[in-house]
């Protein structure tokens, strides 16, 4: 900055005092021109007004030796007296303009009008031909002699004049060495003054140029590694993001097993329970039945009494059929009848008592068989009991496998929430690698740029361009990289799309099913 | 100066020997003219103003000789009179570009009117006065003008009176003109 203001404050002294100068020697030439235009012009009106003069006093004469030839062809008494006295007045006027010019010229024009005057006389006797030869024999000579006094005149002026201008041409001559001079010097004085300027401008310039191609070459260098740098972040994001693939399928997989250990366990639990309540209802039921066993045993005995009584009453039957066999045979025939009956109940009695003795047996068997029972039974209360202690056991430690379950799902879920973290970062990671790949790019062509302004800078300054090349190479590498990413960041999505359905249908629903439990 | 002389007077001299050798065209021009002339001299002004001048010379003119007349001014008031009467004011209206001079004398050859100065005062004795006061007309020989340098040819007719000769008319008619 303090250079820049350096070189804006010495431009602008330098312009304002250049301007300065050019102003004041044009300023000074103007106004030296105009003076020796001045003088010319002065010495130009004064010829020309010398020489308008002049040559009005010769067209004055011209025109009296035209009116006075023309006289010597009319014969018309009209236009003749007209033509005189139109010869008058300018023979009048010739006179006195051209003796206003110079005394030297009255006698050849008082010599002049005298051969015109004899010629007039000529033509107003009418002796045009005698006219005709004054004319040409006196007035003619008159005339040139006229002519020739006024051209020396005339010469005369214009010797004047060109005398005059040349002594102004050698005034102004004089005057404008002077001024080149001046002006040489001044311009020789803007020269050393600009030389020494530029020198004081470019010199500094010059080190700044050195220190920006410097920099553009090191800013070149950092982009080079940053490139690499984000091609290294963007590999990384990318191999980053495989492993989190794999991860999540890896955790899919053990989503899969807790949920089915969840299902496994809350069947099983639900087995257990079952097994429980089944082995305390067979428990029940076998003190039941052993109580059952216990009147059926009671009840066997029961019968064994009533079976002994129907045996008693089957023998008492058969006794009474024997007396009435007796009495029927004492009846003889009449007792015929009766006595086929007493047969009958005799063999009834003897049935029942058969079938008592049968019953009875069956009975004391069945008691038998009760009492093994009973005993079978309980056994079978025990093993109940015992099974019941184990399924206690197996529900608590089902119970224990689904709080496992449980704390491994939260455990998974922390895993992919973890994951889902990893695979945001590593997307952030991604875009800011092909940022930084942009950037860099960016970076590219500043550097460019930069260099181009160095090298404009340079040419301004006269110095050799440098040969700093931005590496192009590099300038392809974000679209390598970008070309890297764009995979990665697809698997990055689809990561993130398999996030829910793990988290859907995955370990955490089970495991929030174990949690309600 | 004298060169130049010379020089004219050759042109002068070639000119009128050129003369001799008129076109019939041109003759013919000069013979409408003549006609025309003619017909100007039985112009009543002009047979009046002769008779009259014939009857009687003014007296101004009276005892005006040749060499009188020659020192006249063309401005003199004699002269002008002369131009401006009624004779001198009707040729001047006939007056065109080929026609140079034109005068007309009283039998006496003397001058009753005319456009311009003539050299002479009187013309008696002369062929261009003599043969129209024998009643024919007369053309002249053809002649330089010295003044204005043109060929130039007079012809002269009589003035009739009851078809007698009582003056004559002259005029000057330009063959520069005519021939163009």
């Amino acid at each position: 900055m303090p250079l820049t203001a350096s070189i804006r404050t010495r431009l602008i002294a330098f312009t304002v005092a250049a301007i300065g100068i050019t102003a004041a020697m044009a300023v000074s030439g103007t106004l030296l021109l105009r003076w020796t235009h001045a003088g010319d012009a002065r010495i130009t009106v004064a010829v020309a007004a010398s020489l308008r003069s002049s040559h009005t006093a010769l067209e004055r004469l011209v025109s009296a030796q035209t009116t006075l030839q023309t006289l010597l062809r009319v014969k018309d008494p009209d236009e003749i007296e007209a033509g005189m006295n139109k010869y008058e007045t300018l023979a009048k006027q010739a006179m006195i303009e051209i003796g206003s010019l110079s005394p030297d010229l009255q006698p050849p024009l008082v010599a002049l009008d005298a051969g015109a005057q004899a010629v007039l006389k000529e033509v107003l006797t009418g002796n045009n031909a005698g006219a005709l030869d004054l004319y040409v024999g006196k007035y003619n000579p008159l005339f040139d002699e006229a002519l020739k006094a006024l051209r020396l005149h005339t010469a005369a002026i214009e010797r004047d004049a060109n005398e005059k201008i040349a002594q102004s041409n050698a005034t102004t001559g004089r005057i404008m060495q002077v001024a080149a001079w001046s002006l040489g010097f001044v311009i020789v004085g803007l020269a050393v003054a600009a030389w020494r300027f530029q020198l004081s401008i470019s010199r500094p310039l010059a080190r700044l140029t050195t220190r920006l191609a410097g920099a553009a070459e090191a800013l070149n260098q950092l982009s080079s590694s940053v490139t690499r740098l984000s091609q290294t972040v963007a590999e990384g994001a990318s191999s980053q993001a495989a492993s989190l693939e794999e991860t999540s399928a890896s955790l899919e997989e053990i989503s899969s097993m807790i949920r089915r250990n969840a299902d496994n366990s809350g069947r099983a639990k639900s087995l257990a329970n079952q097994t429980r309540s089944a082995a305390d209802t067979g428990a029940s039921d076998m003190q039941s039945m052993t109580s059952a066993m216990d009147a059926i045993k009671t009840a066997s005995g029961n019968i064994g009494k009533i079976i002994k009584t129907i045996d008693e009453i089957a023998f008492q039957t058969n006794i009474l059929a024997l007396n009435a066999a007796v009495e029927a045979a004492r009846a003889g025939e009449a007792g015929l009848g009766f006595a086929v009956v007493a047969e009958e109940v005799r063999n009834l009695a003897q049935r029942s008592a058969q079938a008592a003795r049968e019953t009875a047996e069956k009975i004391e068997d069945s008691i038998t068989k009760s009492n093994h029972g009973a005993q079978i039974s309980g056994k079978v209360a025990g093993s109940l009991a015992e099974i019941v202690a184990k399924a206690r056991e197996v529900d608590e430690l089902v119970a224990e496998i689904a709080g496992a379950s449980h704390e491994q799902s939260q455990g998974l879920g922390q895993v992919l929430t973890a994951v889902t973290q990893m695979d945001g970062v590593t997307q952030t990671n991604a875009a800011s690698a092909q940022e930084s790949a942009a950037a860099t790019l960016d970076m590219n062509r500043e550097v460019e740029v930069l260099h181009a302004a160095v090298d404009e800078l340079r040419g301004l300054l006269g110095i050799a361009a440098a040969a700093i090349a931005p590496d192009r190479s590099i300038a392809a590498e974000p679209e390598k990289i970008a070309a890297k990413n764009s995979p990665r960041r697809t698997r990055g999505r689809e990561l993130g799309r398999i996030r829910p359905d793990h988290c859907g249908r995955g370990a955490l629903t089970p495991c929030g099913k174990v949690s309600e439990k | 100066m004298k060169i130049r002389l010379i020089l004219l007077s050759a042109l002068l001299l070639g000119r009128s020997l050129a003369a001799e050798n008129l076109s019939s065209d041109v003759q013919a021009k000069i013979d409408e003219r003549i006609k025309a002339v003619t017909a100007w001299a039985a112009e009543p002004v002009v047979v009046e103003a002769v008779r009259a001048h014939n009857a009687a010379l003014p007296a101004e003119q009276a005892g005006l000789t040749q060499d009188k007349w020659r020192g006249l001014s063309v401005l003199d008031p004699l002269v002008r009179s002369l131009v401006k009467n009624h004779v001198g004011q009707f040729l001047k209206s006939k007056k065109d570009e080929i026609i140079t001079e034109a005068f007309v004398s009283d039998a006496a050859g003397l001058k009753v009117g005319f456009i311009s100065k003539p050299s002479g005062w009187s013309h008696a004795g002369k062929p261009k006065h003599d043969v129209p006061m024998t009643g024919q007309n007369w053309q002249g020989p053809v002649e330089v003008d010295e003044s204005s340098g043109q060929q130039q040819v007079q012809v002269a007719v009589p003035v009739l009176d009851a078809g007698k000769p009582i003056g004559s008319l002259v005029v000057g008619l330009s063959i520069t003109r005519l021939s163009q």
